[in-house]
């Protein structure tokens, strides 16, 4: 059979129940208000983690149809697309980051090295997920969700909370996942490299969800002609590929502003570069974590009502309303964190002695899992990580 | 070997530390006790004290006044005769807004009639209401005396059972029958009362007692389930200390001549008990009413709060609404 019909039909299959599962109650929805009708939600179950592996899966059938793939194992494939620690949230492991580790012998030799410093980052991450992303939670959800009304003050806590919410809690699960992997001497690509410190958008998206990115650019952006045409052109691209990616992320319109936002920030931010002016960095710095910021709102947001509530909150200059100044230092200390600190990659770079790596493993597991008996008495439920939605 | 266990002890124990300073400033504080011990009732508020009652859904600024008792809003007028508000936690209502509770409600409501003196107690039964009233309560200024009854609750909570042991101490009576009574005064605050004591002041110490109770609570949940039907199966021994107890209190009003009206308000959701209750009042000529009655009567809401049972604010304005309306105080 031809290799090109196999291509497309093994894309067109993975899009198709993508798009089934994900995507149907959006356009139901869509068209039952566009044309006043009434057909019925069908309600679908997600295939846990379908987002990730669809994407990885079209990645291999890409790849060997450029005869760009070696590895032909199923069993090999099979644990690729299905690789526990990272199936639900990622990061997006391309197949030869991946199979060549599962092939070789040497993996299957107990590292205890590898076993200290995997632990080391995944209570590094299991701390940035409950004790740091699940308490900026409380603060999103009271004023995305709970709160009618916010005042200057309070929408910019909500926002911000948001903000230090998700990186905390989806690079609290990739530290996770690169630690379990790395127990089973397997690494994982790094996924975020202090996003929040990026300069500009496009330097955002090489730290934000690093293998999205990759994948966006290998498989969409420059399959559609990326910036070998005109300028025109390449914008045009810019924008389709950012649309995919904020549909990616979700089945909303919310989403789908939140990709286009970024789409048109990044194409800005090109015509920018093509005057040549620079931009003192500190300033270079505020309008890109703003518009970041602002753009999550679009993001985080159930419906077009909260949108506007935080927004008109943010940009209503009333500062006569009362600080809660116990949330203030916590986004000050946060702010302090992701700026200065060294982030989970740099950690594992360095080299610490061994009992500073076992009293900073015990430390870091004991106090997660105080909070995650606290979380659980509490409410008697499980505090999901923010990406298994999609 | 021993070098890295020694190093994963002090890990653990800075966890711990590091962990109560967390809960003390995050969402998930716990609150502190606002309580002491009392040698005549076993346990009452602390004096001129403030904290946060903090639930998933509330985080309310409580204030005790220099006596210990729940924080009125309007100032003591001596020209002015007193209203006495007895009950459990549903009274003293530290999670509701002060000005909202009860007896703030219930001032504003009757334009500041009288003093409205909130002595509701957590944790207290109509037993250690009466005790309240002998050892705390000035009855010369008293006009009416108002007993909140939950009455499920305390059927429940008024049996003295000896050598049943509870962390707190408590006064109790024992009822040899309907009219005769000896009062258990609290026992001596042990070094594990103490210690107690000073840990509650640690977020930890709430946590571990909520771990435990969650526990409790999905693993030995049988065993729960199973004694809670052998406790409906009797309740007579309940009821003739509750009724001993309140004939005891009518008694001891009437005793101090001074002229003092004793109502009771009664919640409760079990027709049986409610029966029981009513002949009784009625046999004492003691005032009542059924507060959810008279709620759906007077077309007004007793709603709790979503996290745990308690009467919300709006519950507390309309109680105080209820009180006024059905004339229970002129």
């Amino acid at each position: 059979m031809d290799k090109k019909i196999l291509l497309v039909f093994g894309v067109v299959s993975n899009i198709v129940l993508l798009a089934y599962f994900k995507y149907t109650d959006f356009l139901i929805e869509n068209y039952n208000s566009v044309f006043d009708s009434a057909i019925p939600l069908l309600e679908l179950a997600l295939p846990l983690a379908i987002s990730f592996f669809t994407f990885q899966q079209i990645a291999y059938l890409v790849d060997s149809y450029r005869d760009e793939t070696s590895e032909y194992d199923f069993l090999n494939y099979a644990l690729f697309v299905t690789f526990f620690p990272q199936l639900i949230a990622g990061p997006i492991v391309h197949h030869s980051e991946m199979m060549p580790q599962f092939h070789s012998r040497w993996n299957l030799v107990k590292n205890y090295k590898n076993i200290v410093l995997g632990l080391f980052i995944f209570s590094i991450g299991l701390f940035k997920k409950v004790i740091i992303a699940d308490t900026f939670a409380i603060w999103a959800t009271e004023g995305f969700d709970i709160a009618v009304s916010l005042n200057f003050f309070e929408a910019w806590v909500t926002s911000l909370s948001y903000t230090f919410q998700l990186y905390f809690d989806f690079s609290g699960y990739t530290d996770m996942a690169i630690g379990a992997a790395l127990l089973f001497n397997i690494r994982l690509p790094i996924n975020f490299n202090s996003p929040y410190k990026a300069m500009d958008i496009q330097d955002f998206w090489k730290r934000w969800h690093m293998t999205l990115s990759k994948f966006l650019q290998a498989y969409v952006y420059i399959p559609l002609g990326g910036n070998r045409k005109s300028s025109f052109l390449t914008y045009n691209n810019i924008l389709i590929t950012f649309l995919i990616g904020g549909i990616w992320h979700g089945a909303g319109w919310t989403f789908i502003v939140w990709g286009v936002l970024h789409g048109i920030a990044v194409v800005i931010h090109k015509l920018w570069k093509s005057f040549g002016v620079k931009m003192p960095k500190i300033l270079a710095w505020f309008i890109t974590f703003n518009f970041i910021n602002i753009a999550w709102v679009f993001f985080r947001a159930k419906d077009w009502g909260s949108i506007l509530k935080v927004l008109s909150g943010m940009f209503n200059f009333d500062i006569n309303t009362n600080i809660d100044f116990y949330k203030v230092v916590y986004i000050c200390i946060f702010f302090i964190v992701i700026l200065f600190l060294k982030n989970s990659n740099e950690l594992m770079n360095e080299k610490y002695p061994q009992k500073l790596i076992l009293f900073s493993t015990t430390f870091l597991m004991s106090i997660s899992l105080l909070q995650l008996t606290n979380i659980l008495i509490r409410s008697d439920k499980v505090s999901e990580f923010l990406y298994f939605n999609f | 070997m021993f070098k890295n266990i020694l190093i994963m002890v002090l890990s653990i124990v800075f966890a711990l530390g590091i962990f109560d300073f967390f809960l003390k400033y995050s969402p998930y504080e716990y609150g502190v006790t606002p309580v002491e011990y009392d040698k005549k009732i076993g346990t009452w508020h602390r004096k001129s004290y403030e904290n946060y009652a903090i639930s998933e859904c509330y985080k309310v600024k409580y204030i005790f006044d220099k006596k210990g008792l729940v924080a009125n809003i309007f100032e003591h007028n001596n020209t002015k005769k007193d209203v006495i508000l007895l009950g459990d936690s549903y009274v003293e209502a530290i999670m509701v807004k002060n000005e909202n509770i009860i007896h703030n409600a219930l001032a504003r409501e009757l334009n500041q009639k009288y003093n409205f003196l909130n002595y509701g107690l957590s944790d207290s039964s109509p037993i250690q209401q009466f005790i309240i009233l002998q050892e705390k309560v000035n009855l010369k200024n008293t006009k009416y005396v108002l007993q909140f009854i939950g009455l499920e609750n305390d059927l429940k909570d008024v049996l003295y059972e000896k050598g049943k042991s509870r962390r707190r101490p408590k006064v109790y009576i024992d009822f040899k029958n309907f009219k005769e009574y000896e009062i258990i005064r609290p026992r001596n605050q042990t070094i594990f009362d103490k210690a107690g004591d000073l840990l509650s002041e640690y977020q930890l110490y709430f946590f571990l007692k909520r771990t435990f109770t969650y526990f409790k609570k999905h693993v030995l949940e049988r065993e729960r389930s199973e004694s809670k039907k052998v406790e409906k199966k009797d309740l007579n021994k309940n009821w003739m200390y509750f009724k001993g107890v309140i004939y005891q209190t009518k008694k001891y009003l009437k005793s101090v001549n001074f002229n003092i009206e004793y109502k009771i308000l009664i919640s409760s959701g079990n027709k049986k008990n409610n029966k029981i209750m009513r002949e009784f009042l009625d046999n004492e000529n003691i005032d009542y009413i059924f507060l959810e009655d008279e709620a759906k009567r007077l077309n007004k809401q007793l709603t709790n709060f979503t996290c745990d049972r308690h009467w919300d604010d709006q519950a507390h304005i309309n109680i105080a609404k209820i009180i006024q309306e059905s004339g229970l105080i002129k």
